[in-house]
Order: C-alpha cells, then structure tokens, then sequence
C-alpha cells in the first residue's frame, strides 16, 4: 500500500519474563504481536486498548525508540529497519514522542529553555545560544506558553502547562510524525481540553501526522480519523473511527464502546452488555483467538484457529479478526 | 459566608448532615482552605456523588468526616451529623468505632490499600472481627467467602488464601468492597473507585455498585472527577470547586440544565462519545488553570476564568443560590447554584 507515511508489517516484540534476578525463566511476552498498520499522511491515528494490550510498545517501535523482534517497519517509504546508526539518527529527527506524565518526563533539575533546546542542541540545529534561544521562544509562542517563563523550572508550571512544554520539545526539530501516548491522561477535564485543542491546531498548522494512544473512547473519538483497536498484543479491529463506533464488528470494541461511562444519567436505564472475567495472562494467552475467554459468542473454532485480520467492505478500509464479526 | 443557614429547607430526615466544613492546611507559604465551608447532605439509601478536578476539596471533604485529615492538614469549623451524632467532635476512640462498621470507604488504589503481608481473607475478616465481637475466626471466615462471593469474586473459598499480589487490579478493588461492606455499613464512602481500572472492568465494578446498593440500601457517597461515572450511578451531585460548592442538584436536573458557568464548561469540554460525524469542532475550553489556593480572589473563586464574570462577580462572592426558577422546576428537589446569574434570571433566590 503506498501513500503511507509509516507501514508496520507483522511488526513484532518479544519481552523475555525473568524469574529471578539474573535467570530469565525462559517465558516470553508477545508484547507487540504480528501487527500490520498504515498511517497515511496528515491523519490520526488512535490505538486503543486496555493495559497489557501493547499499544504503548507499539507506539515505542513506530519510531525505533525500541527494537522490533521481528517484522519491517517503513517511514516515507524508506526500510527504517535497515538504517544504520548514523541514518536512523538523521531520520529521527522526523519522529517524536509526547508522553503521558508531564510530571516525570520532565527533567527538575533543568530550565524550560534547556528543555525545548535539547534536541536542537543534540541535533547541532541552529548556530549559538541566541538562534536557538529565538527558536524556544517561538515554539513556546505556537503551543501558548509564556516566553517570559524560560528560565523557570518545571515545577513551577501546572500540569496543562507542563503538558505544552512536552509539546514544544517534540516539535522542536520539526518533525513529520508524533506518537501521542496518553497525552491528556493525567490532566483535569477543564485542561484536558485546552491540550487536545492545541494538538488539533498545531496539526493543521505543522501538516502533522499523529499516532494516537490512549484508553479514553471518549478522546479517541474526538481526535482520531482511523482507530485500532489492540487487545493482548493484537489489532482486534481498524477501520475509520465513526465507522468503527457505529457499528463495531468486533465483539470486544462492541463491549468497550458500550462500558464507557457516558455524562449522560438516562444511560442507566439502558442495558448494556457487561464484558465478563478478566484480561488473560499475556505469558500464557488463550490459544486461537486471544478474546474467545471473555467473549460470550466464542464457538470451539474460536479456540482451534486464530482468526487473521481480515479487511472488510470497500477497499478494505474496516478490518476485523473476529470468525464471528458482528454484522 | 451567611450561605450555609439558607439551607435549612432541605429534608432533614438525612443520614449524614454536613454543615459548613471548613478543613486547612498549615504550610509554609501559609494556610490552604482545602474545604471551605462545605454542606453535604447525604439521605439514606442514596447515592450522592461529588464532582470536581484535582484540587478541589472532594476527597479532603470525606476524610474529614472520618478524621483521617493528618498534620498539617485540621478541620477548623462545621458540624457533620451522622444519624445525630456530630463525626467531627468524636475523639480518636468514638471515631474509630463508627470508621470502618457505620461508615466504610474504598479508595482509587487497590494495590496500595491492601496489605501485602496478610492474605486477603485475613484482611477482610479481621475487619470484621474488630467490629463485631465475639465472631469466631471460623465464623468470621464463613462470612468473608460468603461477601467474596457477593461482590463477584470467582472461587471465592480459594481466594481467601490469595495474598493481594496474586489479583488483578479489578479482583483486588471487588476483595476491598468486600472489606468495606462486610460490617455492613450505613454509608459507603468510594474515593474515586474505579479510576485506576480499564474500562470493562470499571463497568463491572459500577455494576456491582449499584446491585449492592439495591440489595443492601447502603447509602454511597461517590468522589469522582468522571463526569459519566457520577451521571450513571448517582440520585443527587455537588461540584465543587476551589474547596466550595458551586451547584447542587438531582443528577437528572444538573446534566439537563447546568446553571453555573462551571458546571457547563466541565461538560461542554467533554468529548462525546456518541458525537456526529464531520468536520471536528475544536472542543469548549475552560480557559487558564484553577485558582492558587493561597491567593484566592475575593470574589467568586470562578471568575477569573468564567465567560459570563461581570463586576460584581469580582468584587463579592454570591452564595448558593435558588436555581430551581431557572430551570422550571420549581418546588422539585433543591437546584443551588453558587453564582450571581442564578439571582439575576429569577425572583429573589434565597430568604
């Protein structure tokens, strides 16, 4: 498929459990599981799934922060698995990462300035401390931070406020794609929506291309054009977002669109349908399909054969591994 | 602050009367009202949920009923009536015999609230024990696997031996509402339930909330920032905001006509869920950040950041007013709105 900006095939992660302090006990997590994905151009992305499901890993290896086990990755059309030390370093320059704490990825002991400088500095992009000093004061201008407070020191700034600095050191080198873990996550309704705001704007401004994690339905439906919807390692079903909540065909985002609490109190006179038991160990998923020992509609096939992500109705844009898609 | 006595209207036939709770914060930089002046009522039975961002005063609210506000933190004023007694002038040994047997709480962190040294049975059981004497260990046993299975905990037998690292996050907060409901309480107080939990575990969790509460008719105070677990589990809501009430209401009435600027602004700046497809509308924004506790403005502590602030917002600090004119309902269950609109769109507010 081309016309993606990042392609993931059977892009795969192992994490090996140790049981003791230096023996591995030989078990592994599938952390990150066979996943294909496409992101085109200028879209957002979102990934959601509960804890456990992978999406934070998968987020991790879109941009080579950590290596793949095994799979192929490409970025604008380049082989980014291949890149040497040198190149991938270059390329990089291109991908950034927001993360959810804006309280721990934050270094307390630096100035703001120093912060948003970092990767302008460890890139050597801009001659002197003036050119750079310029920049900062110009990123922090585009996602709404005082340039006034450059010399301040993380913690004097609130939450919201930390969030944009996290921001502004992302955009720092003007990069392509950003994957956005959790960026609201920590943060009250009322700042909440001042930073998705801010995400939504400087995509538009930058031509910025998002992959999107989080767990909040609520927030992936706002941000996002497609969605992927992770579950234990695997995508569970993708497709374009309004799509994919008006009629899931999965049952598991069935059963996640449904559990989210709604700001609505006549949803309490609306039976909805409870999804039984607990996340499956990831050591030791359940054989075939990963779902089948939550799912109430799970037949003996579901155990037998792991059913593959399946493209669905016009050119394939819904996809659902399910042997039973919801119709 | 004369808003406190204007409530005298509202039914008294409650379980748990708060009246004007004020709890501080001795620090360094100087004092933090963490609740100022506070009234809460809570009905038997009944389910009332309090709303409010980081910050506001919902959970100091409740720990200062059950005395569990520590140095430097104090509750300086107000009265809280619990089926007649007054909470607040217990001494350690009164309070510590309500805590726990009367009155109950679960908290946002399963995994820190439970002991890691003791078996979750033993946990659960020992509290009842404290409360209730003279119940055998066996007895007190049966008991246990008998709430284990109440609150939905597979295998419940097995599971009395499990330490608490052996469950997950949405086994370990069923093992602490089994804890909290075994001397069977008056009032459950849940101190942001299920916000440490994935989403389908948080639907079981506020599943078995509302079973519990039809069966048992225990009433449940809820603290939540989550604007949708508050609409689907509660009778009647307080938000709060800067350590003060700003609107009270039934939950039907509060997210149909929101009348406080804040209120409204929380919910407009939620994504929906359910919303339209097309072009997307950036999302209502409530501009600058909450107020700094120590420097409060003399006025309504919203103003800074509400759209509709004029100037007498800034110079005095309405009360909580009748809003119940404004939204027609008039005469229905009490509609207080802690802004000077709510006198402005109707007659008179309060006597």
């Amino acid at each position: 498929m081309s016309g993606a900006l990042v392609e993931a095939r059977a892009l795969t992660k192992l994490f090996s459990v140790g049981d003791g302090m230096f023996r591995k006990s030989g078990a592994t997590i599938r952390a990150v599981d066979g996943v294909d994905l496409d992101i085109r151009e200028r879209e957002t992305l979102a990934c959601v799934g509960e804890s456990g499901s992978g999406k934070s890993t998968l987020g991790r290896l879109l941009i080579r922060l950590i290596e793949p086990s095994s799979g192929s990755l490409s970025f604008g059309g380049n082989d980014l698995l291949a890149l040497g030390s040198r190149a991938l370093r270059q390329r990089k320059r291109d991908m950034q990462i927001i993360f959810q704490d804006p309280y721990a990825c934050l270094n307390p002991r630096m100035r703001v300035e120093d912060i948003i400088a970092e990767p302008l500095v460890s890139h050597d992009v801009g001659r002197g401390k003036s050119e750079r000093r310029d920049r900062v004061a110009a990123l922090m201008d585009l996602v709404g931070l005082n340039r006034g407070f450059m010399s301040r020191y993380p913690h004097m700034f609130s939450g919201g406020q930390r969030q944009r600095i996290g921001i502004a050191r992302a955009l720092a080198l003007d990069p392509k794609f950003i994957v956005c873990d959790e960026p609201v996550s920590a943060l009250d309704v009322s700042i909440q929506a001042q930073v998705l705001n801010l995400l939504e704007e400087l995509k538009e401004k930058k031509k910025l291309t998002y992959f999107f994690i989080s767990h909040d339905l609520s927030v992936v439906r706002h941000v996002s054009d497609s969605v992927c919807v992770m579950f234990l390692g695997k995508v569970m079903e993708s497709g374009p977002t309004a799509e994919v909540y008006a009629k899931p065909l999965h049952p598991y985002t069935m059963f996640l669109v449904s559990a989210a609490p709604r700001p609505d109190p006549r949803q309490r006179f609306v039976e909805k349908p409870i999804l039984q038991g607990e996340i499956p160990s990831p050591v030791n998923p359940p054989s075939g399909c990963r779902f089948r020992t939550r799912c109430p509609f799970a037949a003996p096939l579901c155990a037998e054969i792991e059913p593959p992500l399946a493209g669905r109705g016009p050119d394939d844009e819904r996809r659902v591994a399910c042997h039973f898609p919801r119709a | 602050m004369s808003d406190t006595q204007g409530d005298t209207r509202r039914e008294t036939a409650g379980l748990l009367e708060i009246q004007g709770l004020k709890t501080q914060f001795r620090t360094r930089r100087g004092v933090v009202p963490a609740v100022d002046d506070v009234s809460v009522s809570v009905g038997r039975g009944e389910v009332v949920g309090i709303v409010g961002e980081s910050g506001c005063g919902k959970s100091v609210t409740s720990l200062s009923l059950l005395g569990l506000v520590t140095h430097p933190g104090k509750v300086v004023g107000g009265s809280a009536l619990f089926d007649g007694v007054d909470l607040l002038t217990l001494d350690n040994k009164g309070i510590r015999a309500i805590r726990g047997r009367d009155i109950s709480m679960i908290f946002q962190e399963p995994m820190t609230s439970l002991n890691p040294v003791y078996t979750v049975g033993q946990q659960v059981s020992e509290c009842l024990r404290s409360h209730a004497s003279g119940v055998s260990r066996k007895a007190a046993r049966a008991s246990v696997e008998e709430m284990f299975e109440m609150v939905g905990i597979p295998e419940p037998r097995a599971r009395l031996d499990a330490w608490p690292h052996q469950l997950s996050g949405g086994l370990r907060q069923r093992v602490m509402i089994a804890m909290a409901l075994i001397c069977k309480p008056k009032l459950l107080i849940a101190d942001e339930p299920t916000t440490a939990l994935d989403v389908t575990i948080e639907a079981q969790i506020l599943a078995l909330m509302k079973d519990l509460r039809r069966d048992t008719g225990t009433a449940i105070m809820l603290i939540s920032h989550n604007l949708g677990v508050i609409a689907e589990t509660c009778d009647r809501v307080y938000v709060m905001y800067a350590g003060r009430v700003m609107e009270e209401a039934e939950v039907f009435e509060l997210f149909d006509s929101p009348t406080h600027p804040y209120t409204r602004g929380l919910l407009a700046s939620m994504p929906r869920i359910g919303g339209e497809r097309g072009p997307r509308k950036p999302l209502y924004s409530i501009r600058g950040n909450v107020p700094d506790m120590q420097q409060l403005p003399k006025g309504c502590r919203f103003a800074p950041r509400c759209d509709f602030a004029m100037a007498r917002c800034v110079e005095s600090e309405p009360p909580l007013l009748d809003a119940s004119h404004a939204t027609g309902n008039p005469g229905g269950k009490p509609h207080l709105s802690r802004c000077w609109l709510a006198e402005a769109s109707g007659a008179g507010g309060q006597q």
